[in-house]
């Protein structure tokens, strides 16, 4: 089975986790939070700091473009009770124990 | 509005109050409802003030609309199942009639959908589930939940304890447990048909010990039963009616709705496996609370049970039962399971604040208000006769409000043993905000009712 780590946000003025070398942010969708690998698949680039139209973010490096909708449907485990978020990150062997909950620059909104 | 209700038009209104208008569900003067598991008092008149179209938020779950609305839902869900006067059917038939009555069941099956979104709907916006979650996330927020659960202290025991009566306020906290307590594991017994492998016999594993295997004496009701008996209690299913706060009816009809539609299996396994897991510690202490203020004569089986057979129902419910759910039934099957813990755990958490609230409340008569105040508070005031023969209700203050008597005597109910308060000509009583509280009268009385 594999290993997570638990982080708890306080929403919307956390958005971001740091978790080793990387980077979560929040996304709001209709009242959703949702927690997604700010990498992208292409040559990992900072999505957070990608734009969305019409449903898709497109990463500020090369310009791929991705469906939101699946973003959300892949981003970690999420529980969201009012302002308090809590996320199930997935752990890799080297990862720390300690996820920092920060705020930072989220332009993917 | 269609046959399943789900349109939301003037109908729907007029058929809750049609609903309302069984015979098994008509007023009464008094103020319990003595060996009769037909009789469930609903109030058509307050039914019909509902706007049914305007859900409850989080915020108006303690209020008069929750009440109305799950005293409802409670008589939708429980004539659905078996229920039989202890001392038999003789005198009662047309009751039983009227309760089981198939043109009732077809208005409740109508009215049904409408009612839930309207009880139980906030949950949809208050929980949130996202993401993919797989066996190592939901196993990390189970043991998490559950920790979180079973070492935050017992604030209701710790209440009841500290109550300025604490025998009213133990027997309070009984009222509301007798909403399950007396007809125990009905809801689960609603997921034991069907065939979903393994998982269906660990269900029943957890199902056989609440239903003491067979042994009527061994039936967690029926230790339940004992414990009521024991402190003087009655013991009959909804004697207590009246004194049902809306939370904890709530609570009970959230286990009904996750059972009786068959895609909330997974929250309903997620919700009871949380639930078992915390009952073990739970149980105990409350053992400790009603040793101290009842002594040797309460008998605590009941609680004495629960607190060594959850133990391993807790076990049996995640490991043997949501984990391996989770597994074979993937995502979807997870998301359920955990929204179901998060769903039971806000309601729990929103019940206890409810019963808090109310024990921490005992009111007390002082001068009536005066015209000139009467006429200052918001609102317009409610001039109410009351008389022995006037239909007992309780109901939930939706604001800060004065009864002030202009004549006669009344009896302010606000608990579901005791003595009620007596308020005479002259005088007055506050009922915070959130508070469940009824009238009643000996002799024919005049009270103002008013925002304070």
């Amino acid at each position: 089975m594999s290993r997570s780590v638990r982080v708890e946000l306080d929403w919307p003025r956390e958005n971001t986790v740091v978790l080793g070398d990387r980077h979560f942010f929040a996304y709001d969708r209709s009242g959703a939070v949702h927690v997604i690998a700010s990498r992208c698949a292409h040559r990992g680039g900072p999505l957070h700091l990608g734009r969305i139209e019409n449903g898709k973010l497109r990463c500020p490096w090369h310009g791929n473009d991705f469906r939101v909708d699946r973003l959300c449907a892949r981003g970690v485990a999420v529980v969201q009770r009012g302002d308090r978020v809590i996320a199930y990150l997935p752990a890799e062997p080297d990862s720390p124990d300690s996820p920092a909950a920060v705020n930072s620059i989220v332009l993917a909104k | 509005m269609t046959a399943l209700g789900l349109n939301h038009d003037e109908s729907v209104s007029q058929q809750i109050t049609n609903y309302a208008d069984n015979y098994a569900y008509r007023p009464q003067p008094e103020p319990y409802l003595v060996d009769n598991p037909y009789r469930r008092p609903l109030d058509r008149a307050r039914l019909a003030g509902i706007d049914w179209r305007r859900p409850l938020t989080e915020d108006r779950f303690a209020s008069d609309d929750s009440l109305l609305a799950n005293r409802v839902l409670m008589n939708v869900y429980e004539s659905d199942s078996m229920f039989l006067p202890v001392d038999g059917l003789r005198g009662k038939e047309r009751d039983f009639a009227a309760f089981y009555d198939p043109d009732s069941r077809v208005l409740a099956d109508r009215i049904r959908p409408t009612a839930e979104r309207f009880a139980l709907g906030f949950l949809d916006d208050s929980v949130r589930v996202n993401g993919h979650w797989d066996e190592a996330q939901t196993l990390s927020h189970l043991d998490a939940t559950i920790h979180e659960a079973t070492t935050g202290g017992f604030p209701v025991q710790t209440a009841v304890e500290r109550a300025a009566d604490p025998r009213r306020a133990a027997e309070m906290l009984m009222v509301q447990m007798a909403l399950d307590g007396l007809t125990e594991a009905t809801a689960m017994s609603q997921n034991l048909g069907g065939a979903f492998g393994p998982e269906q016999s660990e269900l029943f594993k957890i199902f056989i010990d609440e239903f003491g295997y067979g042994v009527f004496d061994a039936k967690h009701s029926t230790l339940f039963t004992d414990l009521c008996r024991s402190v003087g209690m009655r013991t009959s299913p909804h004697h207590y009616w009246f004194f049902y706060l809306p939370s904890s009816i709530a609570v009970n009809n959230y286990f009904y709705r996750v059972t009786h539609d068959r895609t909330g299996f997974f929250r309903y396994i997620g919700a009871m496996a949380l639930l078992e897991a915390t009952f073990a510690p739970w149980f105990a202490r409350l053992t400790t609370v009603l040793r101290t203020i009842f002594g040797d004569a309460v008998d605590t089986r009941y609680c004495d049970e629960h607190a060594h057979i959850d133990q391993h129902h807790g076990r049996m419910a995640v490991h043997d039962l949501l984990m391996p759910l989770a597994r074979k039934h993937g995502p979807v099957a997870a998301r359920g399971l955990i929204r179901g813990v998060e769903e039971i755990r806000l309601l729990s958490s929103l019940a206890d604040a409810d019963l808090l609230a109310q024990l921490a409340w005992t009111p007390s008569a002082r001068p009536a208000r005066s015209t000139a105040d009467v006429e200052q508070a918001p609102g317009v005031p409610e001039i109410r006769d009351i008389g022995p023969t006037t239909a007992f209700e309780t109901r939930v203050a939706d604001v800060d409000t004065s009864v002030d008597v202009s004549s006669g005597r009344v009896h302010l109910h606000f608990s579901g043993t005791g003595d009620p308060l007596t308020v005479a000509a002259g005088s007055g009583v506050s009922v915070p905000k959130g508070r469940l509280y009824g009238l009643s009268a000996d002799e024919d009385a005049v009270v103002v009712v008013g925002e304070r």
